[in-house]
């Protein structure tokens, strides 16, 4: 390489260098454009984005909380908030997913159901299922990431300090915060159109699960009343988190 | 899905799973004395455990435990210091086989106590106490046993976690204590230990 060839191309390399930082990563997407695309065994070529999974279900003003509610299965009608499967339990065609990881999620800041997060949290129990097999099964609160509550009292002015009330904020999971994470070889993969689903269970067991004789506050609420929602209905996520591939268009 | 094999040529599935199980302390129970975790198994629902053997996993089932982890929650104001006290008072064994594996004060296990807490008057002027306290945060893992530390239980082999909550007049629970740790009438506090790891089981 001639002196001259190297001086261009220290002069190549400082205008880029004084570019705005903009234009500079924009270069650099331009020079690697296939980064996240990836080719099958059978030669076709996949689109890999990390992509989240989600799908929600909604326990309604009065309803028994106490069954098996399903992720995943009934995703017809909700909008991009609440799911983002296109087909229930299962991928489109030529479309897969690599789980490395999953949460729930949920929130409340109603203070008629304060206690109705934790208490589903503490009875039930989690089993994610691809195909036949079940790959996961837990307590709710390790994907859920435990749990954080924060009360406030407010006071009523007119009444001075007889009629101070109290609002409360909940929720399932922290920021930042990766409940259950399935690192290296340990990713579980769904193929396309490979069933699978997250079944929540929650226990009507005496003793486990939400009981009809023990209580949860000095004015004897049992805790299956505790843990039905009154005013308004409580909606919980549940996230797989990963890698997804899908054809290239 | 990770498939590995064993040294006489069989194959498992490998899986991360952890393997737990809850006791219940219930209301009126003192709770000094040892409590074992995987023991009774029958009858409780998935939330509570998914051993499906007291004390063993199954043939061809084998478990590498990487770390534990201990959790409860409470939101009974009547049971306020139920959590901390028991905490502060007892200790933990991993046992497998005859051996003993790993001891710790149950602190060190659940990642300590965080509790919220309000009063204010009611409308009638009472008072109105909310509480809300649990062991474990999120995405905490208390103990772990890294690389060549993990440990392996076999199948077939025999495990178990004794909590043992003490009544030493020092250290333990003593006194107006056993009072103040013990759940109020009708009301329970559940404990689950899991151990977190990865299950090996029979290619199906």
């Amino acid at each position: 390489m001639t002196k001259l060839q190297k001086s261009q191309i220290r002069g190549a390399v400082q205008v880029l260098s004084q570019a705005p930082a903009g234009a500079v990563a924009n270069e650099r997407l331009v020079s690697n454009p296939n980064a996240t695309r990836m080719k099958l065994k059978d030669g076709e070529v996949r689109d890999e984005v990390a992509q989240n999974l989600y799908d929600t279900i909604n326990f309604a003003v009065g309803q028994n909380p106490i069954g098996i509610h399903s992720f995943f299965s009934s995703v017809q009608g909700k909008p991009s908030s609440a799911t983002n499967l296109r087909q229930n339990n299962m991928l489109e065609s030529a479309v897969s997913f690599r789980v490395t990881g999953m949460s729930l999620e949920g929130m409340s800041e109603d203070f008629a159901n304060w206690r109705v997060l934790p208490l589903i949290m503490k009875a039930s129990g989690i089993r994610f299922r691809i195909g036949e097999k079940e790959y996961f099964q837990c307590p709710a609160y390790m994907v859920g990431g435990r749990f954080d509550v924060a009360f406030e009292r407010t006071q009523n002015v007119a009444t001075a300090d007889t009629a101070a009330s109290l609002l409360v904020y909940q929720r399932y999971g922290a920021s930042a915060a990766s409940s259950i994470v399935f690192g290296g070889k340990h990713a579980l993969d769904i193929a396309p159109l490979q069933s699978f689903r997250v079944d929540m269970e929650v226990s009507s067991n005496a003793i486990y699960g939400l009981s009809t004789t023990h209580v949860v506050d000095a004015a004897n609420t049992v805790e299956l009343t505790a843990a039905t929602p009154a005013t308004n209905p409580v909606a919980l996520m549940f996230v797989l988190k990963g890698l997804q591939r899908r054809p290239v268009q | 899905m990770t498939r590995v094999k064993l040294a006489d040529g069989k194959l498992r599935d490998e899986v991360r799973q952890p393997m737990y199980d809850t006791i219940v302390i219930l209301g009126g129970q003192s709770p000094i004395g040892i409590h074992t975790f995987f023991s009774a198994v029958q009858g409780k629902s998935i939330n509570a455990t998914n051993l499906r053997q007291n004390n063993m996993m199954e043939s061809g089932v084998s478990y590498r435990v990487q770390g534990m982890g201990l959790d409860a929650q409470n939101l009974n104001v009547q049971n306020i210091d139920v959590l901390s006290l028991i905490m502060k008072a007892s200790g933990l064994k991993f046992r497998i086989g005859e051996k003993v594996y790993f001891t710790a004060n149950l602190n060190q296990v659940c990642g300590r106590v965080d509790t919220v807490m309000s009063a204010c008057p009611g409308s009638n002027a009472t008072l109105v106490e909310k509480a809300f306290g649990h062991l474990g945060a999120p995405s905490v893992a208390q103990i772990a046993f890294k690389g060549q530390y993990a440990i392996d239980i076999a199948p077939l082999q025999s495990f178990a976690v004794d909590m043992e909550v003490s009544s030493d007049a020092t250290y333990g629970l003593s006194g107006g204590l056993v009072a103040r740790a013990t759940p109020a009438a009708n009301t329970k506090v559940e404990f689950t230990l899991s151990l977190k790891g990865l299950m090996r089981r029979p290619v199906q």
